[in-house]
Parts: structure tokens; sequence; C-alpha cells
């Protein structure tokens, strides 16, 4: 097999690329820039049926879902955070929840970031109602601490009557190896491979 | 400039730096191929089109990460739901079903007409016993009680295209030595 070998461009594998048609593309691959996502770490929160409880406004952090990202390897990368669980609600009355994200340093602290608010997933009284909620985030290094080790938490935040659980158990469902009906991950980007259209910001 | 060995990785002619082996080592997507098709109660019905070969993955511990969504409506005028399970197979093993929301993780109660987006999200292992075979992926979908239910449903005013039929199913190999897993065991 032929080896690697830098070129004046970039780096070449020996791989072969295939391409969507299922055909043979190149008998190799030059790699011209560097990857554009640098680390992924994924979980999945533990509680299976973690209660979403309570009136207008309250929160509560989702199990399981701290994850520590390290130091950045640039203080311009970003995250790109994900999370999806199996909601339902449990009672009746209207209501609704939705995903808040919390960043953290040594020197900054737990900080709550960004949060799709209360009723981003929200029913009124309809029901027993089983739902998919996503939410996907960009979240930029710390801008005064890019040196720091940074961690990442997923919250809950709820609105009006009706509670709810999430992660949940539902009949014929294959939950194994901690995985709790949700799944999260966290990528760390390469600040200069991913441009924004230039609206977000650092924070 | 030309692209360079430093003591921590490489740097590229833009300027950018590399000091990881790439997360991601293939992608492979596709889009289920029957348009409005109905999922049955009491068995699991593979959604037709939706199997992807992933191949010989690289190394014994990496993962594959699955995700799926298709744009739903149910026919009938009860309630119900419907939900998505993945199988693995490779040559040694067959096919088996290894992770599964369960057949109402997306469900409604009677509300008459409702179409919604269903999605999962799921991360796989290499099969631990056979990480030297070809692995592939299916996605099947399983009705709860009785509401009938179309996915990779035909709405007016779509615009399918190019084999994209409401719907879209991808598979990422995943590097396990760059990708950490919190407290995931493999099967």
């Amino acid at each position: 097999m032929p080896e690697s070998k830098l070129t004046g461009t970039g780096v070449q594998f020996p791989s072969i690329i295939y391409n969507q048609y299922g055909g043979q593309t190149v008998a190799t691959q030059e790699q011209k820039k560097a990857n554009a996502i640098v680390k992924i770490r994924v979980g999945s929160a533990t509680t299976v049926n973690q209660a979403v409880n309570g009136g207008s406004g309250s929160n509560g952090y989702i199990d399981g879902t701290e994850t520590n990202m390290g130091v950045p390897s640039a203080p311009n990368n970003w995250y790109r955070l994900y999370f999806q669980t199996i909601a339902d609600d449990t009672t009746g009355g209207s209501g609704g929840w939705g995903i808040r994200v919390y960043r953290y340093t040594p020197s900054a602290g737990w900080q709550y970031i960004l949060s799709q608010g209360e009723h981003a997933s929200y029913e009124n009284d309809i029901g027993d109602w089983y739902r998919a909620t996503n939410g996907i985030f960009w979240v930029p290094v710390h801008p005064s601490y890019p040196t720091e080790e940074h961690r990442f938490r997923f919250y809950w935040t709820k609105h009006s009557s009706a509670n709810m659980r999430i992660n949940s158990s539902i009949d014929q469902d294959l939950r194994r190896a901690n995985w709790q009906n949700n799944q999260f991950e966290i990528w760390e980007v390469n600040g200069d491979r991913i441009h924004s259209t230039g609206l977000l910001t650092t924070y | 400039m030309a692209t360079t060995l430093t003591g921590t990785g490489l740097t590229y002619p833009d300027g950018s730096d590399s000091t990881d082996a790439c997360p991601i080592h293939k992608y492979r997507v596709t889009s289920g191929s029957s348009v409005d098709q109905g999922l049955q109660t009491g068995t699991w019905d593979f959604i037709n089109g939706c199997e992807i070969n992933m191949g010989v993955p690289k190394a014994a511990n990496n993962w594959y990460r699955i995700e799926y969504y298709t744009c739903t409506d149910d026919q009938g005028s009860t309630n119900g739901g419907c939900g998505y399970a993945v199988y693995r197979h490779t040559p040694s093993s067959g096919w088996n079903r290894i992770l599964d929301q369960g057949w109402h993780s997306q469900y409604e109660n009677n509300l008459g007409d409702f179409y919604t987006n269903n999605t999962g999200l799921y991360y796989v292992p290499v099969h631990p016993s056979y990480p030297t075979e070809a692995h592939s992926f299916r996605l099947y979908g399983r009705r709860h009680p009785d509401c009938a239910w179309r996915v990779n449903c035909s709405i007016g005013a779509d615009n399918r295209v190019g084999g994209w039929q409401n719907n879209l199913m991808e598979v990422y190999e995943m590097n396990g030595d760059v990708v950490d897993f919190n407290d995931r065991t493999t099967y």
C-alpha cells in the first residue's frame, strides 16, 4: 500500500474515494486544510423518565449531561451542541418545555448562556402527546478565558401546568449500554474552518 | 506556504492547524425511497431504501452516528403514534435490532389531521465480535396502537427531487480514538 506523503498543498492519503453513485472517484485523497471538527464528546442523559414538573419558569439540570471538553485548541473555536430526547406530557393541562445550555470555565463559573424558551415544545391540553424534542446550539469559546477548560450542561425549563417527562421509557423501546432514549453530543469546531454568516457573535 | 509538519501536527497552506486525527472517517447518506410509506401495527417495517453499507470499519473501537428524520402524517381517526429502531448487520451476526425509541415515541391523542417531523439520533458501536466485517445499518418503523401513519410524506407544495423523498438518513463512522463517550459500552 502506498504511504501518506506531504505535498506542496496538503497531505496525500492512499485511501480511495468513492463517489455518491458507488464508483471510484480518485485513487488517493488529498487533505488541503485542517479538520473542521477538532473534538467530539457524546453521551446520554442518565435518568429515565426524568420529571419536568412545576409551574412556569421551573427549571433543572438534565442529569448526566455535563461534559468536559477540555481546553479549546484555539480561542476562535466554537462548540456545536446537540441534544435530542423523547418527551411526554404526564398530566392534563396545557404546557411545554424547552432546552437550556450552560457553559463553565473555572474563572467564569457556570453561566446560563442560551435557551429555547420555556415552551419551545408546547401543547394546549391535547391529551397524551409524545414527541422528540431537539435543540442545536452553537456556542463560542469564552472570549475572556480561552485558555481554560470548557464544560457544558443541558437544562430543562417549562411553562404552565402540564407536567412532563423526558428520556422516556416507552413500550418496545430498546434502551441499552446507557443509552436512555436521548442523545447529546458536543463538537469542538475549528474556528479557522467554520464561518457563520456573520450574525453570530461571541459572549 | 507549503504544508508543514510541526512538532504537534500539521499546518496547511491556508494557515489552519490539525493536531488530531479527523473525528469523522466516513459519511454516507440516503433517503427512504417509498413516498407515503405506511407503517404497520405489531411488526417492524423496514423503511424502504434506508439501508446503508458502511463497509469494514477502520478500527474496532469506532462508533457510528446515525440520524434520521422524516415528515409524517396520521391517516386514521384514532389516537396513535410510531417510533424508529436501528438495525445493524454484519455477515456473521445477521440483522439485529440494537436500539429502539419505542413504538409510540411520537404520538398524538386523536387530534385530527396531524403532520410533524419525526427524528432519531443514535450512536452505535462497531460489533464487538465482528469488527473486521462490513457493517450495514437500517431504519425500521412501527406504529401503535393502530392509527394509520405514513412516513416520507408527499405534501402540497413540496419539492422532492433527486431521490430526496421528504426524509434523510445519515451514517457517520466516528474515530473511536478521537471521539469520547460518556459511559457507553459496546454490544
